[in-house]
């Protein structure tokens, strides 16, 4: 039963790779990869199971340091062509046990024991001889064998390449550790089966099951995505004033409800992450600043969330605008008269200002005393710009390998046009969730999963991200 | 397994959901999906298939400690409350009963009144509730639950016993997204139902009980010019459901004419009492009570149980996280990442950096290049070398023609050697190897210099040498240096 999983040994010269593609093949970020060279010194298994089941195997192994006095023993061992397998095997239990042909023994084992070969080679940095010896060693094992041409450098050197791989090797792809789409990934885990007829059913299994989870973690994070929006347009804050007119106490609880709705926004973001088994990514996004200018900004209005005509053929200005009207008419009105006439008319940051998009109200208790609630926050377009935030984070998730170590960054021009490009039936749909959730009233779960739904079309179907795949794919061609 | 009412489970559902968030979402997915491979039916209703989970994690949980779960105490309240209903039905009943039809035998019973109390206000009360929920105005219904014994109790029950009504008020305090609202509206009319459905048996009780131990006398009077054989129509019209079936609970319109009555004459029209008579109206009220007291209120118990119990369910698959449980149930567990701990090297030893060479006049050298790593004249007297003559090593050079060069350029007592090596590639164990081996052959003083080339229009990358470097650190050779061509 064991052996008849399909394993694959990643291996090749140090510090082309090899832990990058296994980290993004297992979607595992805990493998290290460093630009030092040697950072692989054991090898390490990553099984692809299903329930329990395993379909297959990867194992990240230490790059060749001696391959040449390896191939010098093996020669000076070898009688004719016909031995060489068993002289292979017997290296490896000659010097198991010596650390000068550890990487070597290291490698080459889960090989002996039935592994298939992929080669990684930079196909940013030339040719040379040094790896000559390498791939003679894993010609001797008989071992199936396929090349990856990975791209660390911007630079190309596949044309060099490929002559003398295509003596070593039958099958050569292109792989690029860090930038590979789901796709490609999934293209080139069943392209495996090209190397054992008996490995075609469980690649192609596993195929399925791994995209099936994509769409169940995408389903599972545009879920969390509506929750949580519907959540944070719900929430507010309650504290005991003991001054109703103490502007400190207010403002004190306006930056506690603020810093809430960020807590709340941030453990959304880490709960998508976790799903596409990022654990501890570090982010960069500009905070929700609630009263930050820059956020708030007319810009960043129009990239993150509706336009005003959007706005208005959302039909919220409409009826449900008429609460946030009176919002900007009592609060907003100094506003207005102190920023002049240029800033009502140019100004659609003055309609959304700061402190207009959080319904502040004053309570008296009845055993005396005030109570300040802030929030739930009646501004319309607040939601679209969390929602803009959100579908552009799960984006960049989904969309990123876990080879890539840098910090995730959300920029203003990533997140373009995403929700205004929501068909117009769509946004209604969800707009009206917004208006319920912000008024309190309960959600039905046929709405929800409408949204969900939505979002999850909004990720799945990125037309950056298939542009990408078709020019991956036009240079695979070439190979 | 144990099974549990609607309400309890639910309860438990959200209790379950609320601690999961502590756990790991691998632990969890881990349990679930156990729990859907094994107990799972995908294609049954969402809250089936809820149920059957919490009852499994129930029994797990069940196992370190005994204690009852906050469903089951929430249903247990629910159960308490509704006995209480009962007994406050039934007293009400009993009360208004004697209250209504209280006969001292000087006037008999006014039977329209008796109707209008013990019949017409049920009938009001419910076709308010049947137009409500019509319409669709749960808030009507809310403010109007003020007159709801249910919701009184409730509110009353809170002051007492505030633990035990924790689950249910936590259940109770709506949020968006588990709908909530619409559960607490359910519960509260389906409670009320066991109020008056007890009310109307407490009437029933008491009615009889008046009959078996007391004369009962029933008349009817008013102001009105009315003609008796119309107000026996209306008699009649109202007993048209039992026709049929109990004929003796029909008044007949001679029984109609000698009930009315006048107060002032303080008799009645026909003069004399005729009590037998007038007493045999108390089967008409009785068949009253059922008909439009008892029936209709069964049917709404029945009927607002239903709605309750859907609303339970509806809870149940809205609750926020309950998709999701759903989820890891039915979607296959896939793993891909690796198996035990990561070893990597990538904190090397710290070995003292090597030092810098002397810039000074060019240094006559051997040339050294390694694997095909290039060089050439004027960029070698660039960095202060002069080259005397070029070997090559490593690449396709065997190992033995390798051992032989060195030999053969240690037999020239140099002054100083230069390795050509490739920045690009990292410096492999061999080429330490091979640097340890010329070392074992050259006195100890004399420079080796390892030169970096770049790839050709490129330059040496800081990272590329200060890799090279802290490689080579590892020979520990004071004439030793790396530079970058
Ligand atoms: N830009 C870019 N960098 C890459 C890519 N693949 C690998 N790298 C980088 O190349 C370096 C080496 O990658 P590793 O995955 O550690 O290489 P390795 O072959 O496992 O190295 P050893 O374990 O030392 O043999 C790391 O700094 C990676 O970030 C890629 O596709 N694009
Ligand atoms: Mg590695």
């Amino acid at each position: 039963m064991e052996a008849q999983i399909p394993v694959f040994a990643i291996v090749g010269h140090p510090n082309k790779g090899k832990s990058s593609i296994v980290s993004t093949l297992a979607q595992d970020s805990s493998v290290s990869v460093s630009p030092l060279s040697g950072t692989t010194v054991h090898c390490r298994t990553y099984p692809m199971r299903v329930d329990g089941k395993e379909l297959y195997r990867l194992i990240d192994t230490p790059g060749f340091q001696r391959a040449r006095a390896a191939m010098d023993w093996m020669q000076r061992h070898s009688a004719s062509a016909s031995d060489h397998v068993e002289v292979v095997g017997k290296f490896v239990e000659k010097h198991r046990n010596h650390q000068h042909f550890s990487s070597e023994c290291e490698l080459l084992t889960p090989i002996l024991a039935g592994a298939g070969i992929l080669y990684v080679i930079d196909g940013s940095i030339p040719y040379g001889p040094e790896y000559d010896a390498e791939m003679e060693i894993l010609r001797w094992t008989g071992q199936p064998s396929m090349a990856l041409i990975n791209q660390i450098g911007k630079a190309e050197y596949f044309e060099q390449w490929q002559q003398p791989l295509s003596q070593y090797f039958k099958i050569v792809r292109v792989f690029n550790a860090q930038t590979a789409s789901f796709d490609r990934q999934i293209q080139l885990l069943t392209g495996f089966s090209e190397l054992s007829d008996d490995w075609h059913q469980p690649l192609r299994q596993a195929a399925d099951q791994l995209r099936a989870q994509r769409r169940h973690r995408l389903n599972l994070s545009a879920r969390c995505i509506t929750e949580g929006l519907v959540n944070i347009m719900q929430a507010s804050e309650r504290s005991n004033l003991s001054n109703k007119d103490d502007q400190v106490e207010i403002d004190k609880s306006i930056e506690e409800f603020q810093r809430k709705l960020i807590k709340m926004e941030s453990r959304m973001r880490s709960e998508v992450e976790s799903y596409f088994n990022y654990h501890r990514l570090e982010r960069e996004e500009a905070a929700l600043g609630i009263a930050s200018e820059d956020l708030f900004s007319e810009r960043t209005w129009k990239l993150f969330g509706l336009s005003r005509d959007q706005l208005v053929t959302t039909g919220m200005i409409g009826g449900a605008a008429g609460g946030s009207l009176l919002d900007i008419g009592s609060g907003g009105l100094t506003m207005f008269l102190g920023s002049g006439l240029g800033a009502i008319i140019g100004g659609a940051s003055a309609w959304f200002g700061a402190k207009q998009l959080i319904g502040t109200r004053i309570l008296g208790l009845p055993m005396g005393g005030h109570q300040v609630v802030v929030g739930p926050i009646t501004n319309l377009n607040f939601p679209w710009v969390l929602l803009g935030r959100a579908i552009t984070h799960l984006k960049l998730v989904s969309q990123r390998t876990h080879a890539m170590r840098d910090q995730l960054e959300i920029t203003h021009s990533t997140g373009s046009d995403i929700v205004s490009n929501i068909p117009s039936a769509q946004r209604r749909a969800i707009q009206r969730i917004f208006t319920s959730a912000t008024k309190g009233h309960a959600v039905k779960e046929a709405e929800l999963s409408r949204m969900v739904e939505t979002i999850v079309s909004l990720v799945a179907t990125d037309p950056d991200s298939m542009k990408q795949d078709k020019s991956s794919e036009a240079s695979l061609d070439t190979i | 397994m144990q099974k549990h009412s609607l309400l309890a489970d639910l309860v438990d559902i959200r209790d379950q959901i609320a601690r999961d968030q502590e756990t790991s979402r691998e632990q969890l997915q881990h349990r679930d999906r156990k729990i859907g491979l094994e107990n799972d039916r995908p294609l049954s209703a969402g809250g089936t298939r809820l149920r059957r989970w919490i009852n499994v994690i129930r029994e797990q949980e069940g196992l370190s400690n005994s204690q009852v779960s906050s469903g089951i105490k929430a249903q247990q309240t629910i159960n308490i409350v509704i006995t209480l209903l009962w007994l406050l039905g039934a007293i009400c009943g009993w009360i208004l009963t004697q209250a209504v039809l209280f006969y001292d035998g000087n006037q008999p019973v006014n039977i329209i009144s008796a109707l209008l109390v013990l019949v017409c206000s049920q009938l009001f009360t419910l076709l308010l509730l049947l137009v409500f929920s019509l319409l669709g105005l749960p808030g009507v219904l809310r403010s109007l639950s003020v007159f709801n014994p249910a919701a009184l109790l409730l509110g009353l029950l809170k002051r007492i016993n505030s633990d035990r009504l924790e689950a249910i008020s936590k259940l109770i305090s709506s949020t968006a997204i588990t709908g909530t609202a619409a559960l607490r509206q359910r519960l509260i009319v389906y409670l009320a139902q066991h109020f008056t459905v007890a009310l109307n048996l407490g009437i029933i009780a008491a009615l009889l009980y008046l009959v078996a131990v007391s004369d009962l006398a029933f008349g009817w009077n008013t102001t009105l010019e009315v003609d008796t054989h119309s107000v026996a129509r209306w008699f009649e019209g109202i007993s048209w459901p039992w026709q049929s079936l109990v004929p003796a609970a029909v008044p007949d319109i001679q029984l109609v004419e000698t009930s009315r009555y006048y107060r002032l004459q303080g008799q009645l029209r026909n003069g004399d009492w005729q009590a037998e008579q007038l007493g045999s109206w108390w089967i008409y009220i009785l068949m009253c009570v059922l008909v439009y007291g008892l029936l209709p209120r069964l049917l709404a118990l029945i009927i607002s149980g239903v709605q309750y119990d859907r609303a339970v369910s509806g809870a149940m698959t809205s609750a926020s996280g309950a998709n999701q449980i759903l989820a890891r149930m039915s979607s296959p567990l896939v793993s891909t990442i690796a198996e035990g701990e990561d070893d990597s090297a990538i904190i090397k030893n710290v070995r003292p950096p090597l030092t810098r060479r002397q810039s000074g006049r060019d240094l006559p050298c051997l040339v050294i290049e390694w694997s095909e790593a290039r060089s050439s004249t004027d960029k070698l007297t660039a960095v202060g070398i002069e080259p005397l003559q070029y070997f090559s090593a490593g690449g396709h050079q065997t190992l033995a023609e390798d051992r032989n060069m060195v030999v053969h350029i240690a037999s020239h007592n140099p002054q100083g050697i230069a390795v050509v090596v490739k920045s690009w590639e990292p410096p492999l164990l061999e080429f330490l190897d091979f640097l340890r081996s010329l070392r074992g052959r050259l006195d100890k003083t004399c420079p080796l210099i390892v030169l970096l080339t770049a790839i050709s229009g490129e330059q040496v990358e800081a990272y590329q040498l200060e890799s090279w470097e802290a490689s080579l650190a590892d020979l520990s050779d004071p004439a030793l240096y790396v530079e970058p061509l």
